[in-house]
């Protein structure tokens, strides 16, 4: 069951209030990653039993790939074509069709290779924002999909893992999970980063891995932990929570006038009613 | 020994102008948003560059710094429960936290669905715990320490905010360049540094909070070999102003007369009063904080009043 903590009036506008609702479905496994397709089906990637499933406008769930490695996150480039962040791997895949062989984008940067990817965004130019959260030199980094080349977008993040392009694509949020907080980047022409400040600090109880951000088109942040889905403005102002009793996995905003919160806690989907897109 | 330019002798009776001043930290960039914690005896200040750091002061310990990445915090203020206020350049918000640095949450960063411009400097009510902020330009101007841009809002206003609601509300757009702000002891009054103009502006505060009765004190003259402009200040307990201006610290009386500037190195951008008996000017001076002894306690406001 979801429970929903308000923290601020606004969070009214997006949620109804005391809107605890029931699981709509399971899966055999823990679901890692999610993301919404223009083709109106949700994907969700499971780490238990390999598998990329697919749910449907109607609630309908199919297998669309099996015997996948670690996925730690998805999401569709503006072609319609999957992206995976192959943790296994340590490299960025992507496929062109349901089903067929995936193929690598990336996998390193100046000959050195990567090694605790995160996790992915997409700008509307095309490039891929991805982290790697190594040891020895943590960065953000961006692929360019069509020359496979990887380029480092800054360095600036001390231990960046999921990351998020804002809805007009001007700025980069980071998570840094290990400091609590969520940083903002200015996204400058060449791709680069500049400008960081901390958009918003987590809660200490609430200070877990952050598993995957999105944004609605009002530059509103849900970032996803393992108590749940925390809610933040534009500003950073905490407006709610979404607590989950499993330990939240992944989110993603979907439906056909992208008014559905997909939520993934363990291995149930939920889904909730948002106000606005 | 202080330098100092004396237009009115009552000057005498609210510092001595023949002591040294006393530099207490040069390690600094650019300090600002001097705060004292009367229950823990230290002060705590910021420094807008370098991405941003909060430092302590103490007689005992020394200076420290408690946290970097502050995103350019500037002004500072302490609420009645401990919090610390604090204005961000970087974001453009209001963001509160506790005393040792935890429980950080903004608590405004729009105005009619607008970002604000850059929030400067921020003083709470302690009658009632209104936030009361400026929203200059400054954080957006380019080559400045915030980040450039056009300025979101129309105006350069001075804002309150509910601290439970966070609600925000637009006071006034009377004051060009709005910058320090600092209530009378009996918080009927508030002053306002206008950067742009040179002078205090002054307004009577009603019992809702809002301004009323604007007048403008005299335009503060430009003094010694280092500029500065009309910035932070502090009030005494008798109600003097201590503003810091061109080449120092200008102090006025409750009234407006302008009783003289004491020098002070480099530019002021701020002060506040300490110490145990509330008689030491803690003066934010470029990469400095210096202090001062003065002759009337500075009037007690936020935490432990």
């Amino acid at each position: 069951m979801l429970k929903i903590l308000e923290k601020h009036h606004n969070f009214g506008e997006l949620f109804r209030k005391g809107d605890d609702r029931e699981a709509l479905m399971q899966f055999p496994g823990t679901v890692s990653a999610a993301a919404y397709s223009r083709r109106n089906c949700c994907l969700a990637a499971a780490v238990s039993d390999g598998r990329v499933y697919s749910i449907d406008a109607k609630g309908r769930k199919s297998c669309i790939r099996e015997s996948t490695d670690i996925i730690s996150d998805i999401a569709f480039d503006w072609n319609g074509r999957l992206i995976y962040v192959n943790e296994a791997k340590a490299s960025i895949e992507r496929s062109y069709r349901d089903g067929e062989e995936l193929h690598t984008v990336v996998k390193a940067f100046q000959d050195r290779g990567f090694q605790k990817l995160g996790g992915i965004s997409i700008h509307s130019n095309g490039m891929i924002y991805f982290s790697d959260n190594c040891k020895e030199k943590p960065a953000v980094y961006f692929a360019n999909p069509i020359g496979l080349t990887a380029s480092c977008a800054g360095t600036d993040a001390v231990s960046p893992s999921a990351v998020c392009c804002s809805a007009d694509n001007r700025f980069l949020y980071i998570a840094e999970s290990e400091e609590g907080m969520i940083t903002k980047f200015n996204i400058l022409d060449d791709g680069t980063l500049k400008y960081k400040r901390i958009h918003c600090y987590l809660a200490p109880e609430d200070a877990s891995e952050i598993r995957g951000m999105i944004v609605d088109e009002k530059d509103n942040l849900f970032v996803v932990t393992d108590a749940g889905v925390h809610l933040y403005d534009v500003g950073g102002m905490l407006l709610g929570v979404i607590e989950t009793e499993q330990k939240c996995m992944a989110a993603c905003i979907g439906g056909r006038n992208s008014e559905t919160l997909y939520i993934f806690c363990g291995d149930q989907l939920y889904t909730m009613d948002v106000k606005g897109r | 020994m202080l330098q100092s330019e004396i237009f009115d002798i009552r000057l005498h009776d609210l510092i001595d102008v023949n002591q040294n001043p006393n530099i207490l930290v040069d390690a600094c960039e650019f300090s600002e948003g001097p705060i004292w914690n009367p229950v823990k005896e230290y002060l705590t200040f910021s420094d807008t560059r370098r991405g941003g750091r909060t430092y302590r002061w103490s007689e005992k310990e020394g200076f420290s710094t408690i946290r970097s990445y502050t995103n350019a915090a500037n002004g500072e203020a302490y609420d009645s429960e401990g919090r610390i206020l604090l204005c961000e350049h970087f974001t453009h918000r209001v963001a509160r936290m506790n005393d040792d640095t935890t429980g950080y949450e903004v608590m405004a960063s729009h105005y009619n669905g607008k970002e604000l411009n850059s929030p400067n400097d921020v003083i709470v009510k302690k009658s009632n715990g209104a936030i009361y902020f400026t929203d200059p330009h400054f954080g957006r101007r380019q080559g400045g320490c915030g980040i450039a841009g056009l300025m979101p809002q129309p105006v350069q206003g001075v804002y309150r905010i509910d601290p439970v609601s966070k609600e925000t509300v637009l006071l006034t757009d009377e004051v060009c360049e709005p910058n320090g702000l600092a209530f009378s002891p009996d918080e009927k009054t508030i002053y306002i540094a206008d950067t742009e103009m040179k002078e205090l502006v002054v307004f009577d505060v009603d019992d809702n909070g809002d301004f009323y009765n604007k007048r403008v004190f005299p335009k503060t003259k430009d003094y010694g070999c280092d500029n500065g402009l009309p910035d932070g200040l502090c009030i005494d307990e008798q109600g003097n102003i201590y503003l810091a201006a061109q080449g120092g610290i200008h102090i006025y009386t409750k009234d407006g007369d302008y009783l003289g500037i004491v020098a002070m190195p480099k530019t002021v951008g701020n002060l506040c009063f300490g110490g145990t008996d509330m008689k030491s000017l803690f003066v934010c001076c470029s990469n400095m904080l210096i202090a001062l002894k003065v002759k009337i306690a500075g009037a007690r406001i936020g935490i432990g009043c």
